[in-house]
């Protein structure tokens, strides 16, 4: 097994503050710029565009790491975001480095089908705890999935911008941008 | 979706789904309270931080997000604006009508003789200070030709010129076609309040006609002597704020400022019967 360079690790580190740093915005920042009243998932986009450049195995233990951080932090008692996150990042991953190039359209699509998912979580805890079906998914659902599909493109060019820096810095052909 | 298949996605799953089933399950119950703080000595410091710079961002996202919001508050506020300045304006008008009857009462009872008929300015010329007027009422009410008009604070204002049955018109004092016996209240002297052109733009008016050696001084006021019957004898007319010399009349006039504020008219009131003044 190859052991990874300086360059590898820094850049691995340098992803997890970032993700660490869209968890607490999340749950800081953003409840300030809601949308619709809606508060975006935005380390779901990160961890999407993420998964479009990370290596495959760091992508998906980040996303875990993510998804568990962001469920405690956030203080709510459903902790899907793991799982979400996870299904996210492999979505992505598959997406751009299995189907398509390395292009913007693996992150729309799979961000697009990881909000809707994230969306839809939101709306089944709500319904869950007994709010009628229809204005959750009208008020609640629907600006959560447009504020995510937003937050999209910046969240990508940004996580692209941190990848063209540490391009050198793949061991294999996955990582090359 | 080979990747899907990988055996490191596959325990990756397992791990996540797990974790999640675990914690839900201890925050159901209860038990997860020592982790969550634990977590939350190690976030709660940054988040404090980026709160500061989330609040700071609060107004500017309000600004977008409540936009319509605000835009439908602020028509509402706007609509009840409107709503209580037309009270305002009522209560005001309600108010000045409560005045000017009130006055009207003060008058009716120093003059015993006097009759009233409130009316209200329907139609004036252009311009800041009115000459010529067109009342509300007519022969109807009992108003005719040659009635005086008095305002609220008892001042004169003019006469009736012409009359109808549900109009009356009116010409003031400044009017170049009005012209009143009055006399001095200190020194009596006597002479005739008339409408001057120039004098008329700004409001004001002379007493002419009076002798070289009257005596009037600036501050005199100027009532109706009565003479010629169309204006009862003791109305005010007004202030003198000015004497001069007439060189080739070889009389004293002077400027003379009405007593009624004759620009800002909205009611008059005519005296419709007094008992005329005969000279000794």
């Amino acid at each position: 097994m190859q052991r990874p360079g300086f360059s590898t690790v820094l850049r691995i580190f340098l992803t997890s503050v970032y993700v660490m740093a869209a968890v607490i915005m999340q749950c800081s920042v953003f409840p300030h710029l809601r949308f619709f009243g809606m508060i975006p998932e935005f380390t779901l986009c990160v961890i999407v565009c993420v998964s479009c450049f990370e290596d495959e195995k760091v992508s998906c233990i980040i996303a875990v790491c993510a998804g568990f951080l962001l469920d405690t932090a956030g203080g709510g008692t459903f902790t899907l975001s793991p799982v979400l996150f996870l299904l996210a990042a492999g979505l992505s991953i598959l997406l751009s480095k299995h189907v398509f190039a390395r292009t913007f359209l693996p992150a729309v699509l799979s961000g697009t089908a990881a909000l809707t998912v994230g969306a839809a979580k939101t709306a089944l805890i709500l319904v869950i705890s007994g709010a009628p079906l229809a204005p959750v998914l009208l008020k609640t659902a629907l600006p959560q999935f447009i504020y995510g599909m937003i937050l999209l493109l910046p969240v990508y060019l940004l996580s692209a911008l941190h990848y063209r820096i540490f391009r050198n810095s793949f061991e294999s052909r996955r990582g090359v941008i | 979706m080979k990747f899907f298949k990988s055996k490191f996605f596959i325990v990756t799953l397992i791990v996540a789904v797990g974790i999640a089933a675990v914690f839900t399950a201890m925050s159901l119950l209860g038990y997860s309270s020592y982790l969550k703080k634990g977590l939350y000595y190690l976030t709660v410091p940054v988040q404090k931080l980026s709160d500061v710079v989330g609040r700071a961002l609060d107004g500017y996202a309000s600004y977008v997000t409540e936009f319509d919001k605000l835009k439908k508050e602020n028509e509402e506020l706007k609509g009840q604006i409107n709503d209580m300045m037309d009270e305002v304006q009522s209560a005001r008008a309600i108010r000045e009508e409560n005045e000017a009857l009130r006055r009207m009462l003060e008058v009716k009872e120093e003059h015993l003789d006097y009759k009233f008929e409130l009316v209200d300015i329907v139609g004036r010329e252009d311009g800041n200070y009115m000459t010529v007027f067109t009342l509300g009422k007519g022969k109807n009410n009992g108003i005719d030709k040659d009635m005086p008009i008095i305002s609220s604070n008892s001042g004169l204002i003019g006469r009736i010129t012409d009359a109808g049955a549900t109009w009356a018109k009116a010409c003031s004092i400044v009017d170049m076609n009005s012209s009143v016996g009055a006399y001095v209240e200190r020194s009596r002297a006597s002479g005739i309040v008339t409408g001057d052109y120039e004098l008329g733009l700004m409001g004001l008016c002379k007493i002419s006609y009076m002798q070289s050696d009257a005596d009037i001084q600036v501050g005199d006021r100027i009532l109706t002597s009565g003479v010629g019957s169309v204006y009862p004898r003791g109305l005010i007319i007004g202030t003198v704020e000015e004497v001069k010399y007439d060189e080739g009349l070889r009389t004293k006039y002077a400027i003379v400022r009405p007593y009624a504020e004759i620009s800002g008219l909205t009611s008059v009131t005519v005296i419709t019967s007094f008992e005329r003044y005969v000279e000794d």
